[in-house]
Protein backbone atom coordinates (compact mmCIF):
# COMPACT_ATOMS: atom_id res chain seq x y z
CA UNK A 1 0.00 0.00 0.00
CA UNK A 2 2.66 2.55 0.79
CA UNK A 3 4.76 1.65 -2.67
CA UNK A 4 0.88 3.09 -4.55
CA UNK A 5 0.67 6.18 -2.15
CA UNK A 6 4.23 7.22 -2.40
CA UNK A 7 3.47 6.51 -6.70
CA UNK A 8 0.33 9.34 -5.81
CA UNK A 9 2.57 11.29 -3.90
CA UNK A 10 5.78 11.32 -6.40
CA UNK A 11 3.31 12.41 -9.16
CA UNK A 12 1.69 15.22 -7.56
CA UNK A 13 5.28 16.67 -7.03
CA UNK A 14 6.23 15.91 -10.89
CA UNK A 15 8.73 13.84 -10.78
CA UNK A 16 8.47 11.75 -13.96
CA UNK A 17 11.41 9.25 -13.11
CA UNK A 18 11.05 8.35 -9.65
CA UNK A 19 7.14 7.75 -10.77
CA UNK A 20 8.40 5.49 -13.91
CA UNK A 21 10.87 3.96 -10.91
CA UNK A 22 8.07 3.11 -8.49
CA UNK A 23 5.56 1.86 -10.95
CA UNK A 24 8.37 -0.63 -12.25
CA UNK A 25 8.90 -1.81 -8.89
CA UNK A 26 5.02 -2.17 -7.98
CA UNK A 27 5.00 -4.62 -11.17
CA UNK A 28 7.80 -6.38 -10.25
CA UNK A 29 6.04 -6.77 -6.62
CA UNK A 30 3.22 -8.82 -8.44
CA UNK A 31 0.78 -5.70 -7.27
CA UNK A 32 -1.87 -5.77 -10.34
CA UNK A 33 -2.09 -3.25 -13.53
CA UNK A 34 -5.03 -1.50 -12.40
CA UNK A 35 -4.51 -1.22 -8.97
CA UNK A 36 -1.10 0.43 -10.02
CA UNK A 37 -3.14 2.75 -12.27
CA UNK A 38 -6.09 3.67 -9.64
CA UNK A 39 -4.69 4.27 -6.65
CA UNK A 40 -1.25 5.37 -7.65
CA UNK A 41 -1.43 7.00 -11.33
CA UNK A 42 -5.50 8.19 -11.35
CA UNK A 43 -5.38 9.04 -6.77
CA UNK A 44 -2.61 11.44 -7.63
CA UNK A 45 -3.92 12.78 -10.76
CA UNK A 46 -7.72 13.43 -8.89
CA UNK A 47 -5.71 15.15 -6.07
CA UNK A 48 -3.77 17.28 -8.79
CA UNK A 49 -7.72 18.01 -10.10
CA UNK A 50 -8.80 19.10 -6.94
CA UNK A 51 -6.32 21.12 -6.16
CA UNK A 52 -6.39 23.00 -9.32
CA UNK A 53 -10.53 23.66 -9.16
CA UNK A 54 -9.60 25.29 -5.78
CA UNK A 55 -6.86 27.65 -7.19
CA UNK A 56 -4.15 25.97 -4.45
CA UNK A 57 -1.82 24.80 -7.52
CA UNK A 58 -1.31 26.30 -11.20
CA UNK A 59 -0.73 25.45 -14.63
CA UNK A 60 2.68 24.65 -14.24
CA UNK A 61 2.56 22.12 -11.35
CA UNK A 62 -0.68 20.48 -13.55
CA UNK A 63 1.27 19.91 -16.27
CA UNK A 64 4.16 18.13 -14.41
CA UNK A 65 2.07 16.09 -12.44
CA UNK A 66 0.14 15.22 -16.01
CA UNK A 67 3.99 14.38 -17.48
CA UNK A 68 4.84 12.27 -14.53
CA UNK A 69 1.29 10.38 -15.34
CA UNK A 70 2.04 9.40 -18.42
CA UNK A 71 5.67 8.68 -17.96
CA UNK A 72 3.83 5.91 -15.13
CA UNK A 73 1.25 4.87 -18.06
CA UNK A 74 3.86 4.22 -20.31
CA UNK A 75 5.53 1.67 -18.18
CA UNK A 76 2.24 0.34 -17.32
CA UNK A 77 -0.03 0.14 -20.60
CA UNK A 78 1.42 -2.98 -22.20
CA UNK A 79 0.57 -4.84 -18.66
CA UNK A 80 -2.82 -3.31 -18.80
CA UNK A 81 -3.34 -4.20 -22.56
CA UNK A 82 -2.37 -8.01 -21.86
CA UNK A 83 -4.54 -7.83 -18.35
CA UNK A 84 -7.72 -6.56 -20.90
CA UNK A 85 -8.53 -3.59 -19.11
CA UNK A 86 -10.18 -1.28 -21.20
CA UNK A 87 -10.97 2.80 -21.32
CA UNK A 88 -13.72 4.77 -19.47
CA UNK A 89 -14.41 6.17 -22.70
CA UNK A 90 -13.14 7.50 -25.83
CA UNK A 91 -13.08 11.77 -26.46
CA UNK A 92 -12.07 14.07 -29.54
CA UNK A 93 -10.88 16.77 -28.55
CA UNK A 94 -9.59 20.22 -30.81
CA UNK A 95 -9.67 24.11 -31.16
CA UNK A 96 -12.60 24.79 -33.42
CA UNK A 97 -11.68 26.50 -37.19
CA UNK A 98 -9.75 29.21 -36.82
CA UNK A 99 -8.48 28.91 -33.61
CA UNK A 100 -4.79 28.56 -32.98
CA UNK A 101 -4.95 28.74 -29.29
CA UNK A 102 -4.18 25.00 -27.84
CA UNK A 103 -2.93 25.23 -24.29
CA UNK A 104 -6.33 24.98 -22.42
CA UNK A 105 -6.96 22.06 -25.16
CA UNK A 106 -3.74 20.34 -24.18
CA UNK A 107 -4.19 20.74 -20.83
CA UNK A 108 -8.27 19.13 -20.88
CA UNK A 109 -6.63 16.56 -22.79
CA UNK A 110 -3.76 15.86 -19.70
CA UNK A 111 -6.94 16.05 -17.41
CA UNK A 112 -9.00 13.40 -19.29
CA UNK A 113 -6.42 10.83 -20.00
CA UNK A 114 -5.96 11.00 -15.97
CA UNK A 115 -9.47 10.00 -15.21
CA UNK A 116 -8.37 6.98 -17.99
CA UNK A 117 -10.22 7.93 -20.74
CA UNK A 118 -9.06 7.65 -24.28
CA UNK A 119 -8.39 10.74 -25.97
CA UNK A 120 -8.50 11.35 -29.71
CA UNK A 121 -5.87 14.77 -30.55
CA UNK A 122 -7.35 16.71 -33.89
CA UNK A 123 -5.37 19.32 -32.91
CA UNK A 124 -6.17 23.18 -33.95
CA UNK A 125 -7.87 24.48 -36.03
CA UNK A 126 -10.26 21.64 -36.63
CA UNK A 127 -13.23 22.31 -39.09
CA UNK A 128 -17.06 21.02 -37.37
CA UNK A 129 -16.81 18.28 -40.41
CA UNK A 130 -13.43 16.73 -38.56
CA UNK A 131 -14.99 16.74 -35.24
CA UNK A 132 -17.91 14.84 -36.18
CA UNK A 133 -16.16 12.32 -38.56
CA UNK A 134 -13.45 11.80 -35.83
CA UNK A 135 -16.11 11.22 -33.57
CA UNK A 136 -17.98 8.51 -35.83
CA UNK A 137 -14.74 6.68 -37.01
CA UNK A 138 -13.42 6.53 -33.05
CA UNK A 139 -17.02 5.56 -31.44
CA UNK A 140 -16.80 8.95 -29.56
CA UNK A 141 -18.63 9.30 -26.09
CA UNK A 142 -17.79 13.03 -26.26
CA UNK A 143 -16.48 15.65 -28.14
CA UNK A 144 -14.44 18.58 -26.62
CA UNK A 145 -14.20 21.76 -28.47
CA UNK A 146 -12.31 24.51 -27.36
CA UNK A 147 -11.67 28.16 -28.60
CA UNK A 148 -9.27 31.18 -27.05
CA UNK A 149 -11.42 33.67 -28.94
CA UNK A 150 -14.49 35.43 -29.17
CA UNK A 151 -14.01 35.66 -32.59
CA UNK A 152 -13.40 31.78 -33.35
CA UNK A 153 -16.21 31.11 -30.94
CA UNK A 154 -19.37 31.14 -32.88
CA UNK A 155 -17.76 27.59 -34.72
CA UNK A 156 -18.80 25.81 -31.82
CA UNK A 157 -22.30 26.38 -32.77
CA UNK A 158 -21.18 24.37 -36.25
CA UNK A 159 -19.84 21.27 -34.76
CA UNK A 160 -23.51 21.14 -32.70
CA UNK A 161 -25.37 21.70 -36.32
CA UNK A 162 -22.85 19.15 -38.07
CA UNK A 163 -23.24 16.15 -35.08
CA UNK A 164 -27.38 16.97 -35.92
CA UNK A 165 -26.80 16.30 -39.92
CA UNK A 166 -24.46 13.23 -39.28
CA UNK A 167 -27.21 11.60 -37.15
CA UNK A 168 -25.16 11.46 -34.26
CA UNK A 169 -26.30 14.11 -31.81
CA UNK A 170 -27.94 11.40 -29.67
CA UNK A 171 -24.54 8.94 -29.38
CA UNK A 172 -22.59 12.00 -28.56
CA UNK A 173 -22.10 14.90 -25.68
CA UNK A 174 -20.74 17.91 -26.67
CA UNK A 175 -18.29 20.06 -24.38
CA UNK A 176 -17.35 23.24 -25.17
CA UNK A 177 -14.76 25.30 -23.22
CA UNK A 178 -11.71 28.15 -23.12
CA UNK A 179 -11.91 31.66 -21.96
CA UNK A 180 -14.38 33.03 -23.44
CA UNK A 181 -16.90 30.74 -23.32
CA UNK A 182 -20.31 30.75 -20.93
CA UNK A 183 -23.00 28.82 -19.62
CA UNK A 184 -25.29 30.89 -21.25
CA UNK A 185 -23.29 30.58 -24.45
CA UNK A 186 -23.08 26.69 -24.20
CA UNK A 187 -26.91 26.87 -23.61
CA UNK A 188 -27.48 29.33 -26.75
CA UNK A 189 -25.90 26.77 -29.30
CA UNK A 190 -27.62 23.57 -27.71
CA UNK A 191 -24.12 21.81 -26.42
CA UNK A 192 -24.18 19.71 -23.43
CA UNK A 193 -21.83 21.02 -20.62
CA UNK A 194 -19.83 23.89 -20.00
CA UNK A 195 -17.17 23.66 -17.32
CA UNK A 196 -15.19 26.75 -16.21
CA UNK A 197 -11.26 24.53 -15.75
CA UNK A 198 -9.86 21.83 -16.82
CA UNK A 199 -10.37 19.48 -14.17
CA UNK A 200 -14.12 20.66 -13.83
CA UNK A 201 -14.21 19.17 -17.29
CA UNK A 202 -12.54 15.91 -16.97
CA UNK A 203 -15.23 15.14 -14.04
CA UNK A 204 -17.93 15.99 -16.00
CA UNK A 205 -16.39 13.66 -19.27
CA UNK A 206 -16.11 11.00 -16.77
CA UNK A 207 -19.98 11.04 -15.46
CA UNK A 208 -20.99 11.24 -19.16
CA UNK A 209 -19.42 7.91 -19.82
CA UNK A 210 -20.33 5.87 -16.78
CA UNK B 1 -17.48 67.04 -20.28
CA UNK B 2 -16.06 64.82 -18.05
CA UNK B 3 -15.00 61.23 -19.32
CA UNK B 4 -13.68 58.30 -16.76
CA UNK B 5 -12.51 55.77 -18.38
CA UNK B 6 -11.17 52.30 -17.09
CA UNK B 7 -8.56 50.80 -19.45
CA UNK B 8 -5.87 47.65 -19.45
CA UNK B 9 -2.62 49.39 -19.37
CA UNK B 10 -1.86 48.39 -23.10
CA UNK B 11 -3.04 51.54 -24.07
CA UNK B 12 -1.45 53.70 -21.83
CA UNK B 13 0.33 55.76 -24.33
CA UNK B 14 -2.52 55.96 -26.92
CA UNK B 15 -5.08 56.78 -24.19
CA UNK B 16 -2.42 59.34 -22.26
CA UNK B 17 -1.65 61.08 -25.57
CA UNK B 18 -5.06 61.39 -26.76
CA UNK B 19 -6.59 62.23 -23.04
CA UNK B 20 -4.28 64.98 -22.85
CA UNK B 21 -5.26 66.54 -25.99
CA UNK B 22 -8.96 66.33 -25.61
CA UNK B 23 -11.38 69.20 -25.48
CA UNK B 24 -13.48 67.50 -22.78
CA UNK B 25 -11.55 66.46 -19.16
CA UNK B 26 -10.65 62.94 -19.24
CA UNK B 27 -9.78 60.61 -16.14
CA UNK B 28 -7.96 57.28 -16.18
CA UNK B 29 -7.88 54.64 -13.61
CA UNK B 30 -5.81 51.76 -15.22
CA UNK B 31 -5.67 48.11 -14.92
CA UNK B 32 -2.74 45.53 -15.50
CA UNK B 33 -2.19 44.28 -18.92
CA UNK B 34 -3.40 40.40 -19.40
CA UNK B 35 -6.51 40.10 -17.57
CA UNK B 36 -8.28 38.46 -21.08
CA UNK B 37 -6.70 35.33 -19.85
CA UNK B 38 -8.53 35.09 -16.87
CA UNK B 39 -12.09 36.93 -17.52
CA UNK B 40 -13.76 36.52 -14.16
CA UNK B 41 -10.93 38.08 -13.03
CA UNK B 42 -11.24 40.95 -14.93
CA UNK B 43 -14.87 41.19 -14.31
CA UNK B 44 -14.28 41.12 -10.55
CA UNK B 45 -11.32 43.94 -11.27
CA UNK B 46 -14.20 46.13 -13.57
CA UNK B 47 -16.59 45.76 -11.16
CA UNK B 48 -14.47 46.84 -8.09
CA UNK B 49 -13.34 49.58 -10.08
CA UNK B 50 -16.45 50.94 -10.79
CA UNK B 51 -17.75 50.30 -7.14
CA UNK B 52 -14.73 52.34 -5.83
CA UNK B 53 -15.23 55.10 -8.08
CA UNK B 54 -19.50 55.34 -6.79
CA UNK B 55 -17.53 54.86 -3.51
CA UNK B 56 -16.08 58.17 -4.05
CA UNK B 57 -18.97 60.09 -5.86
CA UNK B 58 -21.06 58.67 -3.23
CA UNK B 59 -19.56 60.15 -0.32
CA UNK B 60 -18.68 63.36 -2.49
CA UNK B 61 -14.73 62.43 -2.76
CA UNK B 62 -15.36 63.67 -5.96
CA UNK B 63 -15.56 67.38 -6.70
CA UNK B 64 -17.18 66.43 -10.18
CA UNK B 65 -18.59 63.22 -11.79
CA UNK B 66 -18.12 62.25 -14.63
CA UNK B 67 -20.67 61.78 -17.50
CA UNK B 68 -19.28 58.74 -18.94
CA UNK B 69 -17.55 56.02 -17.54
CA UNK B 70 -15.59 55.01 -20.63
CA UNK B 71 -14.20 51.52 -20.62
CA UNK B 72 -10.50 51.00 -22.52
CA UNK B 73 -11.54 47.02 -23.35
CA UNK B 74 -13.08 44.98 -26.29
CA UNK B 75 -15.20 42.05 -25.56
CA UNK B 76 -11.40 40.57 -24.34
CA UNK B 77 -12.86 37.05 -23.52
CA UNK B 78 -16.25 38.32 -22.38
CA UNK B 79 -14.45 39.77 -18.84
CA UNK B 80 -17.06 42.70 -19.98
CA UNK B 81 -20.02 41.05 -19.87
CA UNK B 82 -22.32 41.18 -16.57
CA UNK B 83 -20.99 44.55 -15.85
CA UNK B 84 -24.07 46.98 -14.46
CA UNK B 85 -23.78 50.99 -15.37
CA UNK B 86 -25.53 52.95 -12.42
CA UNK B 87 -26.77 56.47 -12.52
CA UNK B 88 -23.75 57.27 -15.21
CA UNK B 89 -23.64 55.70 -18.70
CA UNK B 90 -21.08 53.50 -19.93
CA UNK B 91 -19.83 53.26 -23.19
CA UNK B 92 -17.87 50.31 -24.36
CA UNK B 93 -15.95 49.65 -27.96
CA UNK B 94 -17.87 46.71 -29.83
CA UNK B 95 -14.36 45.20 -31.03
CA UNK B 96 -13.40 41.45 -30.10
CA UNK B 97 -10.09 43.13 -28.25
CA UNK B 98 -7.36 45.99 -28.21
CA UNK B 99 -6.10 45.15 -31.81
CA UNK B 100 -9.29 46.14 -33.30
CA UNK B 101 -8.61 49.18 -31.45
CA UNK B 102 -5.34 50.17 -32.25
CA UNK B 103 -6.31 49.18 -35.76
CA UNK B 104 -8.88 51.37 -35.95
CA UNK B 105 -12.04 48.83 -36.33
CA UNK B 106 -13.41 46.16 -35.94
CA UNK B 107 -14.08 45.58 -39.70
CA UNK B 108 -10.31 46.36 -40.39
CA UNK B 109 -9.18 43.41 -37.50
CA UNK B 110 -11.56 41.34 -39.16
CA UNK B 111 -10.53 41.62 -42.86
CA UNK B 112 -6.95 41.00 -41.39
CA UNK B 113 -7.85 38.24 -39.10
CA UNK B 114 -9.54 36.45 -42.29
CA UNK B 115 -6.30 37.08 -44.63
CA UNK B 116 -3.51 36.77 -41.94
CA UNK B 117 -4.53 33.55 -39.92
CA UNK B 118 -1.93 32.96 -37.37
CA UNK B 119 -0.97 36.11 -36.57
CA UNK B 120 0.53 37.21 -33.96
CA UNK B 121 0.25 40.75 -33.24
CA UNK B 122 2.62 43.29 -31.34
CA UNK B 123 2.72 47.27 -30.96
CA UNK B 124 4.33 49.60 -28.31
CA UNK B 125 1.44 48.45 -25.60
CA UNK B 126 2.15 44.62 -25.80
CA UNK B 127 5.82 45.06 -25.88
CA UNK B 128 5.61 47.41 -22.90
CA UNK B 129 3.56 45.85 -21.20
CA UNK B 130 2.66 42.35 -22.08
CA UNK B 131 4.91 38.36 -21.60
CA UNK B 132 6.12 38.08 -25.52
CA UNK B 133 7.54 35.34 -26.88
CA UNK B 134 11.34 37.01 -26.91
CA UNK B 135 14.53 35.14 -26.45
CA UNK B 136 15.12 37.70 -23.03
CA UNK B 137 11.48 36.85 -21.58
CA UNK B 138 11.94 33.15 -22.38
CA UNK B 139 14.87 32.86 -20.50
CA UNK B 140 14.04 34.51 -17.59
CA UNK B 141 10.63 31.97 -17.52
CA UNK B 142 13.23 29.46 -17.71
CA UNK B 143 15.24 30.55 -14.93
CA UNK B 144 12.00 30.76 -12.78
CA UNK B 145 10.54 27.44 -13.83
CA UNK B 146 13.96 26.23 -12.64
CA UNK B 147 13.98 27.96 -9.62
CA UNK B 148 10.39 26.20 -8.52
CA UNK B 149 10.02 23.13 -10.50
CA UNK B 150 13.82 21.82 -10.90
CA UNK B 151 16.02 21.40 -14.08
CA UNK B 152 14.33 18.74 -16.31
CA UNK B 153 10.70 20.03 -15.68
CA UNK B 154 11.80 23.34 -16.37
CA UNK B 155 12.62 22.23 -19.78
CA UNK B 156 9.36 20.34 -20.09
CA UNK B 157 7.60 23.26 -19.03
CA UNK B 158 9.14 26.43 -21.46
CA UNK B 159 8.67 23.48 -24.45
CA UNK B 160 4.64 23.80 -23.41
CA UNK B 161 4.83 27.08 -23.14
CA UNK B 162 6.67 27.44 -26.86
CA UNK B 163 3.62 24.68 -28.26
CA UNK B 164 1.37 27.41 -29.61
CA UNK B 165 4.37 29.13 -31.27
CA UNK B 166 4.35 26.50 -34.61
CA UNK B 167 0.71 27.06 -34.78
CA UNK B 168 1.24 30.94 -35.73
CA UNK B 169 3.06 31.97 -39.59
CA UNK B 170 3.04 36.06 -38.68
CA UNK B 171 3.98 38.43 -36.75
CA UNK B 172 2.69 41.84 -37.02
CA UNK B 173 3.51 45.14 -35.68
CA UNK B 174 1.16 47.94 -35.90
CA UNK B 175 3.08 51.37 -35.50
CA UNK B 176 1.84 54.31 -33.76
CA UNK B 177 2.06 57.70 -34.45
CA UNK B 178 1.55 58.76 -30.73
CA UNK B 179 5.22 56.92 -30.02
CA UNK B 180 6.95 54.58 -31.80
CA UNK B 181 10.55 53.73 -30.62
CA UNK B 182 12.79 52.84 -33.42
CA UNK B 183 13.69 49.13 -31.38
CA UNK B 184 10.05 47.93 -30.88
CA UNK B 185 9.76 47.15 -34.52
CA UNK B 186 12.87 45.45 -35.09
CA UNK B 187 12.25 43.43 -31.92
CA UNK B 188 9.29 42.32 -33.82
CA UNK B 189 11.24 41.61 -36.32
CA UNK B 190 13.69 39.55 -34.33
CA UNK B 191 10.65 37.71 -33.09
CA UNK B 192 9.42 36.72 -36.83
CA UNK B 193 13.02 35.55 -37.75
CA UNK B 194 13.55 33.12 -34.85
CA UNK B 195 9.72 31.30 -35.23
CA UNK B 196 10.23 31.69 -39.21
CA UNK B 197 7.28 33.60 -39.31
CA UNK B 198 6.92 36.12 -41.76
CA UNK B 199 6.68 39.99 -40.54
CA UNK B 200 4.25 42.65 -41.71
CA UNK B 201 3.95 46.07 -40.23
CA UNK B 202 0.33 47.68 -40.28
CA UNK B 203 -0.12 51.89 -39.16
CA UNK B 204 -2.29 52.18 -36.17
CA UNK B 205 -5.54 54.19 -36.57
CA UNK B 206 -6.49 56.63 -33.45
CA UNK B 207 -10.07 56.68 -34.48
CA UNK B 208 -11.45 54.71 -32.05
CA UNK B 209 -9.26 55.87 -28.91
CA UNK B 210 -9.53 59.47 -29.55
CA UNK B 211 -13.61 58.74 -29.36
CA UNK B 212 -12.99 57.31 -26.43
CA UNK B 213 -11.12 60.21 -25.15
CA UNK B 214 -13.24 63.30 -27.08
CA UNK B 215 -16.47 61.51 -26.53
CA UNK B 216 -17.30 61.11 -30.39
CA UNK B 217 -18.57 57.57 -30.25
CA UNK B 218 -21.22 56.19 -32.02
CA UNK B 219 -23.64 53.27 -31.37
CA UNK B 220 -22.40 51.20 -34.50
CA UNK B 221 -19.29 50.93 -32.68
CA UNK B 222 -19.76 51.37 -29.09
CA UNK B 223 -22.49 50.03 -26.88
CA UNK B 224 -23.71 53.10 -25.26
CA UNK B 225 -25.07 51.28 -21.92
CA UNK B 226 -27.91 53.67 -20.60
CA UNK B 227 -27.90 54.09 -16.43
CA UNK B 228 -29.29 51.26 -14.57
CA UNK B 229 -28.67 48.18 -17.54
CA UNK B 230 -26.23 45.43 -17.51
CA UNK B 231 -24.10 44.93 -20.42
CA UNK B 232 -25.42 41.38 -22.19
CA UNK B 233 -23.73 39.42 -24.70
CA UNK B 234 -25.44 38.45 -27.92
CA UNK B 235 -23.47 35.90 -29.35
CA UNK B 236 -23.84 37.68 -32.50
CA UNK B 237 -21.81 40.15 -34.47
CA UNK B 238 -23.56 42.48 -32.47
CA UNK B 239 -21.52 41.27 -29.93
CA UNK B 240 -23.31 42.85 -26.85
CA UNK B 241 -26.24 44.89 -25.53
CA UNK B 242 -27.77 46.62 -22.77
CA UNK B 243 -30.76 44.92 -21.05
CA UNK B 244 -32.46 47.02 -18.04
CA UNK B 245 -31.54 45.73 -14.85
CA UNK B 246 -34.88 44.36 -12.89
Amino acid sequence: MGLLEDISSFLQQGRAPIVKEKVQEALDQGIAPQEILEKGLLDGMGIIGDKFKKNEIFVPEVLIAARAMNAGVGILKPHLVEAGVESKGTAVIGTVKGDLHDIGKNLVKMMLEGKGLSVIDLGVDVSSEQFVQAAIDNNADIICCSALLTTTMGEMKNVVAAAEEKGIRDKVKIMVGGAPITQSFCDSIGADCYEPDAASAADAALAFCS
Amino acid sequence: MRIHIIACRVFSRELNYYASQSPHIVDITWLPQGLHDTPEKLRQMLKSTLDDLYFQKERQMLKHWPDYIVLGYGLCSNGIVGLESRDIPLVIPKTDDCIAIFLGSQKRYLDLFEQYNGTYWLNSGWIETAFIPSKEMLDKRYKEYVKLYGEENAEFLLEQDKLWIKNYNSCCYIGSSVYDCPDYPLLAEQIANEYNWEYRRFEGESRLIRAMTEGTWNDTEFLICPCNHRVEATYDNTKIRAVPIK
